[in-house]
């Protein structure tokens, strides 16, 4: 890893996977004007199923998930292999349809939106990062990142755009192409694209899957400054009882089904509830 | 182990490899139709004209020097020739022979049939064994006033057994009276021509002189060989004559439709030979593109102990299963295709008789054999590059056509770009034309080894606008179209063909068109062009035409002009006579040296030379007619209007002495009453009565007829390079789902992608079209500096033409990605997302 200076600020900002200290809830800083009522769900599943394949072939994939997701918190979806996250995160944000139950963005029914105003909600109103191949290998640093702008025709907003490269530390990286940046750089550049858009919600599908510990601590890091730093909205699915701990909730899913969650988790009471799980 | 992988890619790949066996298969469709067309064209000729000729023993002719067209004969002979040979031993009967320009009108008096399908006037012979043709309807012709005429014609003109017509000859109009209905064997008429039929003295007296024939035919008694009976009518034929066996001629008559037969599969071979080399481009993409994509397998392959011969070994029988299935389907395709072919000649007049089409061996070997070679040739290269794939490329991220452009690629191709620019403007110093089309062969396979390197800069350039145009989706077609220079360039490469041959012929008959308009207002001092559309002596007008006109009040000057194909010095062409007392009248011929008035039937004017080409008066000039050598002195030197009449011509007395057929091809008139003019040519509606500027129209006509056909004939490869276009673009989206699938996620609509899809094919089409325009211009430039067109004319540039050369070339290439662009808005984001 190149020693930039946010790196090393990262660095210092790290905690030792063990010592991770239980994140505190942060008082909420509001930068917006408009009087969010605290604790507003933004994306929400009501009895949600999802079954592939017919008959005796059929796949529960989700079998009756009712989950909320509130503005201003990080969030993590957890559970073993299998169990249907990758699957939820894919209703809530619009790239796939449920078999029944209701999933809503805000105000919206996703059900109720053709291909157009789901692209535009996802372009505008949500963001993502995937595990891996999360940019354009055509398009350079910056381009990735205001992406979601681009296609919408807009400027991004200038100010917030420096901070958010400030925030992920990339300035010096930003007319690179994704073939000339580390998988740890990719991936903070996928989270700057989450982020340039100011999308009701991020979801983030195992974003640190494919990294080594201190690349995934940092880009785990960014994610939760995005949370506390700038009211940003995180759903984030993830194996590793670590990355559980920087958020703010843990929800488990088990078989297509919740299975319970925990508040300002820990890794060793996630550990803990995914030793129950198992058992 | 390899074949079973072979097999197994073919069957994964059938999509991918769709279009190249489509290029293969319309190639090879193209190539073979017209081998299967000509191959039956000339058989139920060389079968029509063997049974046509088969009773005939012998034939009594005059010597020709130069090989002679089917009917045509050198020179009349004694018609009292067939008295004395049916004295002869052996002999059982004889005929004359006699043959000219007749033809008729219809019922609202137009001319029926015309120089262009060909007509002929004949007489019907009476010795059924020597006539070829037979009656189907009615009774032979007896009399100066009956006619048959052949059933096509009968069909075409609406005219049947008992109907009144009026026959056109070189002698004044006459009536006549249809009295029978012929065939020709088991046709109607051989290929399209209108034929009309008298009786034997009749015949003498219109087509020819009464006493003079073309020849005399005898049948020969049982047991007389034909051989004996040339050698035992040898010695009674006279000097000048001679005598052949009816097998020979059949030989001839053979030999000599064959050629025309020749020369129009030639020239369909030459655009079936331009589609496959359109095709060979996008094979040579297909499999680059294929190869590219599977990397990471053959890296594997590798990894496990395949040796790099084993793998490039793997793709060659691909591409040659490839090529024999896409041949063998393009071999039935040219059935239809000789079909299509035909209907299309019979709609033009043109009747090929509905016999089984031909496929001889070599049509089918050869068809199948340059569609395999041209398919597995044009996979040697990515098989190459397949067996050079590191084991360790296995392990790697996905592994993409990044073909970075080589410094030796750039050499190579800019140093062949020059060569072959050297060659193209080396033909046009030499005035050879030929040198300037290798050139441009050359040419075109130079500039698409340098494609690559202008790909890059090209494609940022083209797409700069678009970025601003049309935004993210335009920046990433722009970005699409220069990632992969080779691809993009071999892509555009095809359509750089089409494109070139298309402009180029736009800009050459632009040239041609001008100059030779230029060139005739210029030298044309009358108001009126009266023509006849005879190529030939063959047909023509009456000189009863010029001569009527020449003594109408307020007609100022008549000058007729004939034509005749004859060798001058040893050269094959055209040579023409005029009207010695009135052509510098007629035209602008600048200084005259010598006197045109005293060329007589052995003068020769020409036009003034320098340097080696200098001529003086007094020299000599061979001009062999098909009657024999002539040798004329040059009498007189003209110093303009060589562009208009030509660059040397003799009087019309010259003719009449070597000739026997005594038809204008033009008469050239000047009053100031066009409608005048008009009136009196109103019997004769085989002359057209023409302005300056309508006798322009109509040459340029001519010319744009063909122009269209071959434009037509092009279109085929400019069909195949679109369908390379969206085959390219198909397999590029195949290959890039993955990041179309989060394009998608993160909220590009489908529009957006279809645009950037098609901004892409927009881009690439543009480059490809610019390149071929380019290179359209300089060959255009070249050919008409070497075959020397009006060199105060020069390169005529059509803008208009060009423009809608490049229009529909670009949109085309937009149209091509239609169905790519759906399929690309249409991908599945999770899958994509998911990878694999
Ligand atoms: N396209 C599909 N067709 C059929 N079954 C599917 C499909 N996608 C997912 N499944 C099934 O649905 C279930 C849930 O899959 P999902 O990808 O949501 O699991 P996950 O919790 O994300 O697992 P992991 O932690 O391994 O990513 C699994 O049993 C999977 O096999
Ligand atoms: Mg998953």
């Amino acid at each position: 890893m190149l020693a930039g200076g946010p790196e090393r600020r990262v660095e210092g900002m790290t905690p030792t996977t063990t010592t991770n200290p239980a994140p505190t809830r942060s008082p909420r800083l509001p930068p917006d004007p408009a009087p969010v009522p605290p604790r507003r769900v933004v994306a929400g599943a009501t009895d949600v199923t999802k079954v592939y394949g017919a008959g005796d072939a059929a796949v529960h994939a989700l079998a009756g998930v009712t989950v909320g997701f509130e503005a201003g918190r990080f969030t993590a979806l957890m559970g073993p292999s299998g169990s249907g996250k990758s699957t939820l995160m894919h209703c809530l944000a619009g790239l796939d349809t449920v078999t029944t139950g209701v999933i809503t963005i805000g105000d919206a029914d996703l059900a109720t939106l053709g291909d157009k105003a789901l692209t535009r909600l996802r372009r505008d109103r949500i963001g993502f990062v995937f595990q891996s191949f999360n940019l354009i290998p055509t398009l350079d640093a910056l381009e990735n990142m205001t992406l979601p702008l681009s296609l919408a025709g807009r400027r991004p907003d200038r100010t917030w755009l420096d901070q958010v490269i400030d925030t992920v530390g990339l300035r010096a990286r930003l007319d690179h192409r994704p073939s000339e940046l580390s998988g740890g750089q990719q991936q903070r550049v996928a989270v700057a694209r989450a982020l340039v858009s100011r999308p009701e919600i991020i979801f983030a599908d195992e974003p640190t899957g494919n990294l080594d510990s201190r690349a995934g601590a940092e880009i785990l890091t960014f994610l939760r400054n995005a949370v506390r730093e700038l009211d940003q909205t995180v759903v984030m699915v993830t194996h590793d009882p670590t990355a559980a701990a920087y958020t703010d909730r843990a929800v488990f899913l088990a078989d297509g089904r919740i299975d319970g969650e925990l508040a300002d988790p820990t890794a060793a009471s996630v550990g803990d509830h995914l030793t129950r799980q198992g058992s | 182990m390899i074949a079973t992988l072979t097999l197994r890619q073919l069957a994964a790949n059938k999509r991918r490899l769709l279009a190249t066996a489509f290029a293969v298969i319309l190639g090879v469709a193209f190539l073979s139709g017209t081998l299967i067309l000509t191959d039956t064209i000339r058989g139920t000729f060389d079968s029509l004209l063997a049974k046509a000729d088969a009773g005939t023993a012998a034939q009594i002719r005059a010597t020709s020097p130069l090989d002679r067209g089917y009917g045509d004969s050198s020179r009349p002979i004694d018609a009292g020739l067939v008295d004395t040979v049916r004295r002869v031993d052996g002999v059982a009967e004889a005929t004359v022979q006699v043959s000219g320009y007749a033809q008729i009108l219809d019922g609202e008096g137009k001319a029926v049939g015309s120089a262009q399908t060909g007509v002929l006037g004949q007489n019907w012979v009476t010795v059924p064994a020597l006539n070829p043709f037979t009656l189907d309807a009615g009774r032979a012709p007896t009399g100066p006033g009956e006619i048959a005429i052949d059933r096509r014609s009968a069909r075409l003109a609406g005219l049947g057994v008992g109907d009144h017509t009026t026959v056109l000859s070189a002698g004044e109009p006459r009536p006549a009276t249809i009295v029978g209905i012929t065939r020709f064997g088991s046709v109607d008429t051989p290929g399209g021509l209108s034929v009309v039929l008298f009786d034997d003295a009749t015949a003498q007296a219109v087509l020819n002189q009464p006493g003079q024939v073309d020849s005399v035919a005898v049948t020969a008694r049982p047991g007389v060989s034909h051989d004996d009976l040339v050698a035992r009518l040898a010695p009674l034929v006279g000097p000048g004559n001679e005598v052949i066996t009816g097998a020979a001629l059949t030989t001839e008559h053979q030999d000599d439709i064959g050629r025309d037969i020749s020369q129009f599969g030639l020239f369909l071979t030459m655009f079936a030979l331009i589609s496959l080399f359109v095709g060979a481009f996008i094979i040579s993409n297909t499999f680059s593109i294929i190869v590219s994509q599977r990397t990471r397998e053959m890296a594997l392959l590798r990894a496990v102990g395949a040796s790099g011969r084993q793998v490039r070994r793997a793709v060659m029988a691909e591409a040659a299963v490839t090529g024999v299935v896409a041949s063998a389907v393009g071999l039935v395709a040219g059935v239809a295709v000789a079909k299509g072919l035909r209907a299309l000649l019979s709609v033009l007049g043109v009747d090929i008789p509905l016999g089984t089409l031909r496929i001889t061996p070599f049509t089918a070997v050869g068809s199948v054999a340059v569609g395999v070679t041209i398919t597995v040739a044009s996979a040697v290269l990515p098989a190459r590059r397949a067996s050079r794939v590191a084991p360790l490329a296995a392990l790697r991220e996905v592994a993409q056509d990044r073909s970075a452009v080589s410094r030796a690629r750039m050499l190579l191709g800019g140093g062949l770009t020059m060569a072959a620019m050297a060659v193209v403007l080396g033909g046009r110093q030499a005035a050879s034309a030929a040198t300037v089309g290798i050139g441009a062969f050359a040419l075109l396979i130079a500039v698409s080894v340098l494609g690559p390197v202008l790909a890059r800069p090209v494609a940022a350039g083209l797409g700069a606008p678009v970025y601003r145009l049309r935004g993210m989706p335009g920046a990433i077609a722009r970005r699409n179209a220069m990632r992969n220079p080779k691809r993009t360039a071999r892509t555009a490469s095809s359509l750089m063909i089409g494109v070139a041959l298309v402009s180029f012929l736009a800009l050459f008959a632009a040239s041609v068109k001008s100059s030779g308009e230029g060139a005739f207002r210029d030298d044309f001092q009358g108001t009126v062009v009266v023509d006849s559309g005879a190529i030939d002596a063959s047909s023509g007008l009456s000189p009863a035409v010029a001569t009527g006109l020449a003594a109408r009040p307020g007609v100022r000057t008549v000058t007729e002009q004939r034509i005749a194909a004859v060798e001058t010095d040893g050269s094959a062409g055209f040579l023409n006579a005029y009207d010695t007392a009135t052509v510098a009248t007629m035209f602008d011929l600048g200084t005259v040296e010598g006197d045109l008035s005293r060329l007589g039937a052995d003068g020769i004017a020409v036009e003034a030379g320098t340097g080696p080409d200098a001529v003086r008066l007094g020299d000599t000039r061979t001009v062999t007619f098909p009657s024999g050598a002539v040798t004329f002195t040059v009498r007189a030197i003209y110093h303009h209007g060589a562009d208009t009449i030509g660059n040397r011509f003799v009087g019309l007395p010259a003719f009449e002495t070597n000739l026997p057929d005594r038809l204008d091809s033009r008469v050239y008139v000047d009053t100031d009453d066009v409608g005048a003019v008009s009136r009196a040519l109103a019997g004769y509606p085989t002359a057209k009565v023409l302005t300056t500027d309508g006798f322009i129209d109509q040459q340029n006509g001519d010319l744009d007829a063909v122009l269209t056909l071959m434009y037509a004939l092009l279109g085929l490869g400019v069909v195949i390079a679109l369908l390379g276009i969206a085959n390219t673009l198909a397999l590029s989206i195949h290959e890039r789902r993955r990041e179309l699938g989060l394009l998608r996620a993160v909220g590009m609509s489908r529009a957006q992608v279809r645009s950037s899809v098609r901004w892409e094919s927009a881009i690439i089409a543009v480059f490809g079209t610019g390149l071929g325009l380019g290179i359209g211009v300089v060959l255009a430039w070249a050919m008409i500096g070497a075959v020397g067109i009006g060199a105060s004319a020069g390169l005529v540039v059509p803008v208009g033409p060009l423009l809608i050369v490049a229009g529909v070339a670009s949109l085309a290439g937009v149209a091509a990605a239609v169905l790519p662009s759906r399929r690309a808005a249409r991908i599945d984001i999770l899958a994509a997302v998911a990878g694999a």
